[in-house]
């Protein structure tokens, strides 16, 4: 697992590759945050496109980002979500949550 | 039945062992040729039971983590036990968004997804002795 970042006009990218369980979460967060915290970005997107695997480690990574970015005043949407990740998240309720996206803006 | 099959496996309580118990129970599931979409279903399922055991039964401890699982009659039976510490009202834990973990990295959403995964799911456990989750999935029936 690992995370690849663009940044353009106050947007963050993250675009996520791999399999996010609990063993990958723990510092994948961890890069995402800080990123978020140097970046301050506007707009945050969640890229899940290349995400080959997930378990309940994924939804956290999504809703712990939303909290985050609730407290410095960005905006978070998921996008490229199709497949086993989406089915997960709208399982569990995430897309109440955090906006589902068409990605629109191509950073 | 000549599909009729169990495995064994010991490991420690290591988080970079939960890709390797899911695959592996992935392996012996896929000798019933079931769709893409239920293995999926299945290593996800084995893979919140195994980071239940880690996270919550050994916590800051490491122990080991006993998995047997069988097919038999096209149904896959996995069974994921630990000697932990025990969850003291197994009907909380499974609540949805009930977690006692760390909530920016935790969901509380374990149980119910092997709920949802699986076609049975049994807890049983023992303050200080451990817990034992059984999960059951009937694999002939093609969705």
């Amino acid at each position: 697992m690992s995370a690849e970042f663009k940044s353009q006009n106050g947007t963050l990218r993250v675009l996520l590759c791999g399999e996010i369980d609990h063993h990958t979460a723990r510092e994948l967060c961890e890069s995402i945050d800080l990123r978020i915290a140097s970046a301050k970005p506007q707009v945050v997107l969640l890229d899940f496109s290349r995400v080959s695997f997930m378990d309940s480690s994924g939804l956290a990574v999504a809703v712990g980002r939303k909290r985050i970015c609730d407290k410095i005043g960005s905006k978070i949407y998921i996008v490229n979500i199709s497949g086993y990740p989406e089915k997960i998240l709208r399982m569990a309720g995430a897309d109440k949550l955090i906006e589902f996206r068409e990605d629109e803006n191509e950073i | 039945m000549k599909s009729d099959n169990c495995i064994k496996m010991e490991f420690l309580s290591k988080s970079c062992n939960e890709g390797f118990s899911r695959v592996a129970i992935a392996a012996l599931a896929s000798q019933l040729d079931p769709t893409l979409e239920q293995i999926n279903e299945i290593k996800t399922a084995v893979s919140e039971a195994v980071t239940n055991a880690i996270v919550h039964g050994y916590r800051d401890s490491i122990g080991i983590i006993y998995i047997t699982a069988k097919i038999r009659k096209n149904k896959l039976t996995v069974t994921i036990r630990d000697r932990g510490c025990g969850i003291p009202d197994i009907e909380k834990a499974r609540e949805p968004l009930f977690t006692t973990g760390n909530e920016n990295e935790r969901s509380g959403m374990g149980f119910t997804i092997m709920e949802s995964f699986m076609d049975r799911v049994r807890v049983r456990s023992t303050v200080g002795g451990g817990t034992k989750v059984t999960l059951e999935k009937q694999l002939d029936i093609k969705e």
